[in-house]
């Protein structure tokens, strides 16, 4: 017992650093730069208002819908909303207005993707933008890079430095985009057990993803799934694989080794299921952003890591921590 | 005055890898978001529906998690065309079914095909709605389909074959509901 709570301080101080080590403002900048840019390039011409001419016989709003007691909305009200929500995506990715637009794309967005699956049946590819864009809302992603850090520097305002809020914000994606491997990989294991490695399953997907008439999702890029399939043993280790890398998901979190290891394999992983299986995961995969260190990435592209000259802007406080 | 950290905060500063928590109205928000994600996300692990009927915006993300076999049953819509009543094509592509995506339309259909007492009503309606947004659609010019003159739903069966030489045409084929143009 006594032992327990000696560990509880530094539990705590490792739950700390986790959500709140100091770091740079850019890289949020840069994930809301890129995220709502993607957000706008996967959305920006999808007319939502079709959807209000659908028959109610299909209609079958979601929890979320039915709880708030949203009924089926008309065409009218989604053209409004979905302008609402692309101008508010646009002024998000600049920077404009930063606090209130994440916080409009946020709720917008929320309402108009939830409403793709009030026709027919709910999926999970678009989920992940919905925790990402909450973070988002709730963060000071603008602090950098933004219309909003340009109209305060000519106030005179100081370029703001290294902390902590500027940290939670992503980590809460890596978390959301966790409990996405991890649940898949549970689900596997519950439904199909260890036969999910040891069988043909893998096989007899990749087959059915090249029957038109029988997959559930978009055409694989080309027939490759066709020779995998023949081949048992490398059927079976990309099965084995793909468990490792969902169940053992988590460790991302915890360990900076496991971590672009795990990440890199998971989007391999998408990426190869894309390619011989069909589905394109569209936004989810947008999402691996999140996981890239941009302030680093800047400072390699560079190559002028410490030089003072590199900011336009005075900096207050020159070294630029990173997460552990 | 600024609403920005303008320097990290004194314990950050005296020591670089510590924490530097933000406000705690802040924190108060960002603990509420994570609490929300972390415990429905575990009812949805736990729930794990794979029938569709997921908690969204959680999800026990079940993909690839059922027992597939090499025999395999699907039901689809055809649409039979009007110069040709002989001839039929599938309703799959995206654009013949828009605004709903293609794997929703079918899940959709596989629900009212489960539905009790109003089954038939359900799928008649579904389907004539089909044929008449399907019309509407290629009239507005959205997708060049031939022009329909009614829809049919078979249930599929195929017995799966490494080569997928057969996947254009399956072992059997069961007609399970009809609607034709007034």
């Amino acid at each position: 017992m006594s032992r327990e709570l000696v560990r509880l301080p530094a539990l705590r101080a490792a739950w700390n650093r986790f959500w709140f080590a100091p770091a740079s403002p850019e890289n949020l900048a840069c994930c809301r730069l890129l995220f709502y840019g993607g957000l706008l390039y996967f959305f920006g011409t999808r007319d939502f208002s079709a959807l209000a001419g659908v028959d109610a016989v299909f209609w079958k709003p979601i929890w979320l819908f039915r709880l708030v007691g949203l009924p089926k909305p008309s065409a009218e009200v989604l053209k409004v909303v979905q302008t609402v929500w692309r101008f508010s995506l646009a002024a998000s990715c600049v920077g404009f207005l930063t606090r209130l637009a994440t916080g409009v794309s946020f709720v917008f967005g929320s309402f108009l993707l939830g409403l793709l699956y009030c026709f027919g049946g709910s999926g999970h590819s678009k989920s992940i933008v919905v925790f990402a864009m909450g973070s988002l809302a709730l963060s000071r992603c603008g602090a950098v890079l933004s219309v909003d850090r340009w109209i305060r520097a000519r106030r005179g305002e100081p370029r703001p430095g290294p902390s902590g809020e500027y940290c939670w914000p992503i980590r809460l994606v890596w978390v959301a985009m966790t409990f996405a491997f991890f649940g898949a990989g549970v689900s596997k294991v519950r439904h199909a057990g260890l036969g999910w490695v040891t069988t043909d399953r893998l096989a007899v997907y990749l087959v059915r993803s090249n029957y038109p008439l029988v997959r559930d999702s978009n055409a694989p890029m080309n027939d490759w799934g066709l020779w995998l399939a023949r081949h048992r043993e490398i059927c079976r280790a990309l099965a084995a694989g793909t468990l490792f890398v969902e169940l053992g998901f988590p460790l991302a979190l915890l360990s900076r080794r496991l971590r672009p290891i795990l990440v890199s394999s998971a989007f391999l992983m998408q990426v190869g299921i894309t390619v011989v299986m069909g589905p394109d995961f569209d936004v989810f995969i947008w999402s691996y952003l999140f996981w890239v260190p941009w302030d680093r990435v800047k400072e390699r592209v560079l190559g002028r890591v410490g030089d003072p000259g590199l900011s336009p802007e005075p900096v207050v406080r020159g070294s630029v921590s990173s997460p552990p | 005055m600024s609403d920005f950290p303008a320097a990290t905060s004194r314990s950050a500063s005296a020591n670089p890898g510590a924490a530097d928590p933000p406000s705690r109205l802040r924190r108060v928000a960002m603990y509420a978001l994570l609490g929300v994600l972390v415990g429905g996300s575990i009812v949805a692990i736990v729930r794990d529906d794979k029938s569709g009927r997921e908690l969204w915006p959680f999800s026990a993300f079940p993909m690839y998690s059922n027992r597939p076999g090499w025999i395999s049953r699907s039901h689809r819509v055809f649409g039979v065309l009007r110069e040709d009543p002989t001839r039929e094509i599938p309703l799959i592509a995206d654009e013949y079914l828009y605004p709903i995506e293609h794997s929703r339309f079918y899940m959709a259909i596989r629900r009212m095909e489960e539905s009790g007492r109003d089954r038939d009503q359900a799928l008649a309606a579904a389907l004539r709605e089909t044929l008449e947004r399907y019309e509407a659609n290629r009239k507005a010019g959205r997708h060049h389909g031939p022009a329909l003159r009614a829809v049919r739903l078979y249930e599929l069966q195929y017995r799966l074959d490494p080569w997928a030489r057969n996947r254009d045409r399956a072992d059997e084929r069961r007609l399970l509901a009809e609607v034709a143009a007034p």
